[in-house]
């Protein structure tokens, strides 16, 4: 195999990495084309320049929206000494802000263009609606409240004290009524047009125009234009917004457009995964098996050999041996032929010591060279 | 557990009271020394102090001045008849050893003589004082036209030029930048900052040296032949207190200076020929302008030239900044032009009530005229000035009055009855509150010549009538028009309550509803 195990993993690292980012990449470029809101959506726009903190507005969304009566009637403006935030039954509140000269401020649900809190909700209680208004849809809340840890206005709030039946409320901007035809209950109760009501572009036209038209009067930003995207909600100020308790950290980037490019991987990494895994498992598997076949053949390899050196070194033995077991029968062959010729000699000898002595001689020669041939062979 | 022995508790406290009790000490020691003074001078020498050097030397000027005895020579050296304002030298560089030497050769000829004397050697740290050099008090005096005339109309100073009776060219001169010598000339007298600018130009000393020679040495000298005179110490110049403290003078008289009483201020030189048409000119009362200004440099600000002299037509020379006379007369972001410095004076409560709610840009040919008043044919067949005069007289006496009985009295706002019973407006007494505070101000008379115009004040963008269309011919009950226009309630509330509160109309509050209309029960 050619492959090692640190080069393969390596290599399917950059694999995953060039799928997500490609993944990420295209969450971006989507963003080019950003959401700018649903065309001809209705907002609000509140120059609080104009507010007097007369309360007007918290009475009217009470009565429309037919929340319980609260315990310092609305003409108390003495509650504005405290800085207060939206409740259950409360949906919006004026606060009052000491910058340069007396402020007031309306605070209530901003209809963000593309809400924090939708996105947060994983069973869709919350909608943005094609009008302009956020919606609530309490059948669908399972009351996980992560929507109003993902509110970077602090608006939803949340009904503790309804053990059975408990909602998150917020400003709806009134859409029913302005399904209609009517104005949401604040602008129409506003008695200094703090809070106009009409299509969100027109409203950012006027808006521009207003700071044009006394540019020494306002702060030269119409705060909700862009933050966190945009909202359908406006706001003219002639302090700084963080002045006026308006928060300027929060960015143009809507919380969706925020978390898109993570969730956008789940899907790939959730896909992913399993096929990745599988595909791990089945290499090193056959990694394994390769790994083993290789083994089995060495092994076999070393037994032949091993076997062929064997035969060898028998083979050499045995050719050995013959050679030894030739060599002393030639041996004792000889041996019994002497003995055979020393008989033989002897009773000769006994024979012939008439016969001359010039025989024998030969005859003895004749025996040693024999012997020696028979050697040398 | 932990246990804790009666000696180890005694040790510990003991530790505590050894690191607080010094503590205690300074900060107290500190405190008292804390009062910021105008006279304190940092003496250090170079940008930086090293670690191992002592602390910048806290110098307080007036002490010294006052064991002198008031006499400036003690300290410093005189050159070509001024005093230099360095400690014992001219322009040498100086040392360490130069200022310990002579400091503290003073002080020990001081204790010898059994006078109090300020520390001798060994005493480091009663010169350098730890810690963070001391803020200083200093406050910039302001030689207001009040100051100016004590020293004119003063009969002990005398001037260079005795022949000329006034005392102007005590202070007044000019100078030659080849003979580098100063000379006088009647008549051309100018700012000192015109010149002694804030730090040293080419010859000409800074403003802080100019004025201390001039004025410290001649209140000095005074002094010394027992005349009340200025003051000699930095305090008295130079201490928020004790400005206060010098006496204003009430009606000041006019400054004598050949200035005009009535500039016709125009883009065409009185004298050439005129090929192309100008625009008109203004009649500008310079009389009135020079009274109630704090100086002339408020609108004189380089020199006391004529406007035109550096702002030409086209704006396009140096001289003038490359500011065109337009842009110098009409620019709203400075209060040195006309318009800028008139802005300003509508932000007051008497004017801010309509002012306020007038859009910064009010295309209105009108409004050019009220100044532009002098037609070039005029100019031309007389003396500028006097045709200047003569349309301020004309001005003056045409301030119209409204009859008060074609101010309708009451006016009953019934349009939105819903949950409130009907206004009832006091019309006419609203609108005399507003004359009366309009007749108040000379400019304001000058400027709204009529007083039907400033009916258009609510009843805006109307020509200018005693009858002006009803409220509702453009505000809407429906509400607020898209095109940016309040609807009639906003327009009636953001009229009145804008008005009160830029009026400080504080009898009505914005949130008493009940106050202009009932309640319906």
């Amino acid at each position: 195999m050619a492959i090692s195990r640190r080069k393969f993993l390596g290599s399917l690292g950059a694999a995953v990495s060039v799928t997500t980012t490609g993944a990420l990449t295209k969450a971006y470029g989507a963003s080019n084309k950003q959401f700018k809101g649903y065309p001809g959506s209705s907002g609000v726009l509140h120059d609080t320049t104009l507010c007097i903190g007369c309360r007007k507005c918290e009475q009217a969304c009470n009565k429309v929206n037919g929340l319980p009566q609260p315990e310092t009637p609305f003409e108390d403006l003495k509650v504005l000494d405290k800085k207060r935030r939206t409740q259950a039954d409360e949906y919006t509140v004026v606060n009052q802000f000491q910058a340069k000269e007396k402020v007031f401020v309306k605070k209530q649900c901003n209809h963000c263009l593309e809400p924090a809190c939708a996105s947060a909700c994983f069973v869709k209680a919350f909608k943005k609606t094609p009008a302009g208004p956020v919606v609530y849809d309490a059948d669908l809340c399972v009351g996980c409240r992560y929507c109003m840890v993902a509110c970077p206005f602090e608006i939803p709030a949340y009904e503790y004290d309804k053990v059975l039946t408990p909602r998150v409320t917020k400003c709806t901007m009134c859409a029913p009524r302005i399904e209609e035809g009517k104005l949401p209950g604040c602008v129409e109760a506003c008695p200094r047009e703090a809070l106009i009501f009409g299509e969100r572009e027109a409203l950012l036209k006027i808006a521009k125009a207003k700071i044009q038209k006394y540019p020494e009067q306002y702060v030269d930003h119409v705060y909700g234009e862009h933050e966190m995207g945009g909202t359908s909600w406006l706001y003219l100020s002639g302090q700084p917004f963080e002045t006026i308790g308006m928060r300027e950290d929060l960015g143009t980037k809507s919380a969706p457009e925020l978390t898109s490019g993570a969730l956008s991987t789940v899907p790939i990494i959730v896909g992913l995964w399993p096929v990745l895994l599988t595909g791990v498992y089945a290499i090193s598997k056959r990694k394994d098996k390769i790994a083993k076949e290789e083994k089995d053949d060495a092994v076999q390899a070393a037994r032949v050999q091993a076997n062929e050196a064997m035969n060898q070194k028998i083979e050499d033995l045995r050719a050995k041996m013959t050679k030894e077991k030739t060599a002393a029968i030639n041996f004792e062959v000889k041996k019994a032929l002497e003995e055979d010729l020393q008989k033989r000699e002897a009773a000769k000898e006994k024979q012939a010591k008439t016969q001359e002595e010039q025989d024998t001689k030969t005859s003895v020669e004749l025996e040693d060279s024999l012997e020696k041939g028979k050697q040398e062979e | 557990m932990l246990k804790v022995k009666p000696f180890q508790l005694i040790i510990l406290v003991m530790i505590v009271l050894l690191i607080v009790v010094p503590l205690i000490g300074q900060t107290s020691t500190t405190k008292s020394n804390d009062d910021k003074r105008p006279d304190r001078i940092n003496i250090q020498l170079g940008e930086e102090l090293d670690k191992n050097e002592m602390p910048a030397v806290g110098f307080l000027h007036d002490l010294h001045t006052q064991a002198a005895d008031g006499k400036c020579i003690a300290c410093h050296n005189e050159k070509e008849g001024s005093f230099v304002f360095k400690f014992k030298r001219t322009d040498e560089k100086v040392s360490m050893d130069f200022y310990h030497d002579n400091c503290i050769a003073c002080h020990v000829d001081k204790k010898a003589a059994n006078e109090k004397a300020g520390p001798v050697s060994a005493e480091c740290g009663s010169c350098h004082v730890t810690g963070k050099p001391k803020e200083s008090s200093w406050a910039k005096i302001n030689f207001d036209k009040s100051l100016h005339f004590i020293h004119e109309s003063s009969d002990q100073i005398k001037g260079q030029d005795t022949s000329i009776k006034d005392n102007c060219s005590a202070c007044h001169h000019k100078y030659n930048e080849k003979t580098k010598q100063i000379f006088y000339v009647k008549g051309e007298e100018e700012s000192c900052a015109y010149c002694h600018k804030t730090t040293k130009q080419d010859d000409i000393r800074p403003i802080g040296q100019a004025s201390h020679n001039a004025c410290v040495k001649c209140h000095q000298a005074l002094k010394t032949r027992s005349i009340t005179a200025g003051p000699l110490t930095c305090k008295g110049c130079h201490d928020a207190k004790e400005q206060e403290k010098i006496s204003k003078v009430p009606d000041i008289p006019r400054l004598k200076r050949n200035q005009p009483d009535e500039v016709a201020i125009t883009a065409w030189i009185p004298g050439s020929k005129a090929t192309k048409p100008y625009m008109n000119g203004v009649a500008f009362d310079h009389k009135a302008h020079e009274t109630k200004t704090e100086s002339c440099k408020v609108c004189h600000h380089e020199t006391l030239k004529k406007c035109n002299d550096c702002h030409t037509q086209d704006g396009g020379e140096l001289k003038g900044g490359f500011v065109s006379l337009e842009q110098a007369m009409h620019n709203m972001d400075t209060s040195r032009s006309c318009v800028g410095c008139h802005r300003e004076f509508t932000k007051k409560s008497d004017c801010a009530g309509c002012h306020f709610q007038a859009p910064v840009k009010k295309d209105n040919s009108e409004s050019c005229k009220t100044c532009h008043n002098l037609q070039q044919a005029q100019l031309q067949s007389m003396e500028p000035g006097k045709v200047a005069k003569k349309a301020l007289t004309d001005r003056s006496s045409r301030y119209k009055l409204v009859a008060q009985d074609k101010i309708p009295e009451e006016v009953v706002i019934d349009v939105l009855a819903k949950d409130y019973m009907p206004s009832r407006f006091p019309h006419r007494k609203v609108v005399q509150a507003i004359f009366k505070r309009v007749g108040k101000s000379d400019m304001a008379k000058a400027f709204h010549t009529d007083q039907a115009g400033l009916c258009m004040g609510c009843h805006h963008n109307s020509p200018k009538t005693l009858e002006p269309p009803q409220c509702v011919s453009c505000h809407s009950k429906k509400g607020p028009g898209m095109d940016g226009r309040p609807g009639l309630k906003g327009a009636y509330h953001g009229q009145c309550i804008t008005c009160h509160k830029k009026m400080d109309v504080q009898a009505v509050v914005a949130t008493d509803c009940a106050k202009c209309h009932e309640e319906k029960k």
